[in-house]
């Protein structure tokens, strides 16, 4: 329930301006005031990069002359670096040479503002920038996002198994994956037409999206297919976790069908300390989970650990 | 009566924030010139042509317009030399200049 007292979120995007001199920090400080933006500061180009790595700043005002590393060195790492290529750049310089400028947007600069400042200008590239820069992110989300469902597509389950995988063996935690399907649905599909076969996929979208935690990452695999990637999460626990979804869209109720039953089944594969399995067979072998599901007669969970050793749900009571 | 001569200053001397700027540039104006004497008696021009190259960038966004004019062209001045061979007296003329524009800012700090 929201509280009086929650603190309040601030979401106004951060710009991080990295910049030798302390009078250029003072001076955008109090002359960015009346922007909604939160100034972030660094002293020279390392410092930049590093900071920028850390806090993913929506926007970045870099100075070309600075010692330690310069401006056009901080440029080609910022944009050879994943996390901070797609944050736009602003370079600022003090030599307002045609050179400079070249080499600024050759290196991937978004925009060029020669010092001294000319303020309002500077606020309207500013401004202009952080448009763009929003603009990006939601080009970046959307295309992570599966249109129907809002759950995220297979381009990003396949590149965030690939990362989760990673962490899992260098961390020796435990991960879980869940391949999800719906029974029976091509005769849902067949019996009450498209748009309730979307309903259906949507609502189990939903359904999934409300049990599961943070942390766990649920992804459309495909037609009515899901993933549950879960992080630090052991077969046991992602067994109990894909219980409760199960049973719960067994009792689900569908208001334009009131006698239809939907109902899915689950193949788990999990491990609690490490993997003993590559990324692809662990895939591989989650689906042949799934598949036994089904045979053994759908509306079912079959959960094994990455040695094969088969997980059971604890006996009630 | 504003408290700054406007015809010194590139920003508006009867604007609440544009005078915060201004004092914020005036309090550290004197250690600014103790740091161009010292560097220039040293002998680090490298170091003064950074100096001189923030001065040029950051003063007229503080409304001191001349002292960025005067850094400018000692900061060309050195630019066109080179850094290792080069002695004061080759550059004097344009490193007084930038000195005497700052000192004349001096008389608005209350002693």
């Amino acid at each position: 329930m929201p509280s009086q007292d929650a603190p309040h979120l601030d979401t106004s995007p951060v710009v991080l301006l990295v910049d030798d001199s302390e009078f250029v920090h003072r001076l955008l400080t109090a002359r960015l005031k009346s922007e909604s933006i939160r100034l972030s500061s660094a002293f020279d180009g390392m410092e930049g990069f590093e900071k920028a790595k850390e806090i993913l700043p929506s926007l970045i005002l870099l100075d070309l002359d600075m010692p330690v590393m310069d401006g056009f060195e901080a440029l080609r790492l910022l944009m050879e670096e994943p996390t901070t290529r797609n944050i736009p750049v602003i370079v600022l310089s003090g030599n307002d040479t045609a050179q400079d400028k070249v080499t600024s947007f050759d290196l991937g600069a978004v925009d060029f503002i020669s010092k001294p400042f000319e303020m309002t200008e500077l606020r309207a590239r500013l401004r202009s920038s952080l448009r763009i820069s929003s603009l990006m992110a939601m080009l970046e989300q959307r295309a992570q996002i599966d249109g129907l469902t809002g759950l995220y597509n297979r381009a990003y389950f396949d590149q965030r198994w690939a990362e989760e995988y990673e962490r899992c063996v260098r961390h020796s935690n435990g991960l879980s994956i869940a391949m999800i399907d719906i029974d029976h649905f091509k005769s849902v599909n067949d019996k009450f037409g498209h748009p309730a076969g979307d309903a259906a996929i949507s609502g189990v979208a939903q359904l999934i999206l409300n049990h599961i935690r943070k942390s766990d990452i649920a992804c459309r695999y495909g037609g009515e297919e899901f993933t549950l990637i879960l992080p630090e999460t052991s077969p046991e626990q992602a067994m109990l976790l894909c219980e409760r979804i199960r049973s719960e869209c067994e009792g689900m109720h569908w208001p334009k069908h009131p006698d239809r039953r939907i109902t899915i089944s689950m193949g788990i594969t999990g491990c609690a300390d490490g993997p003993t399995m590559q990324s692809k067979p662990w895939i591989e072998h989650a689906d042949q989970n799934l598949y036994k599901a089904k045979e053994s007669g759908r509306n079912k969970i079959v959960c094994d650990e990455t040695e094969g050793k088969l997980v059971h749900l604890p006996k009630a009571g | 009566m504003p408290k700054y001569d406007q015809a010194q200053f590139s920003l508006d001397v009867t604007d609440e924030d544009d005078i915060e700027l201004i004092e914020m540039f005036l309090e550290e104006l004197p250690s600014r010139i103790d740091s161009l004497k010292n560097t220039a008696d040293a002998g680090d021009f490298s170091q003064l042509n950074r100096l001189a190259h923030q001065l040029k960038g950051a003063a007229p966004g503080f409304g001191f317009d001349p002292i960025g004019t005067t850094a400018a062209v000692l900061e060309k001045r050195l630019k066109t030399s080179n850094l290792e061979m080069v002695e004061l007296d080759q550059i004097q003329s344009e490193f007084d200049a930038l000195i005497s524009e700052c000192q004349s800012y001096l008389k608005y700090i209350d002693s």
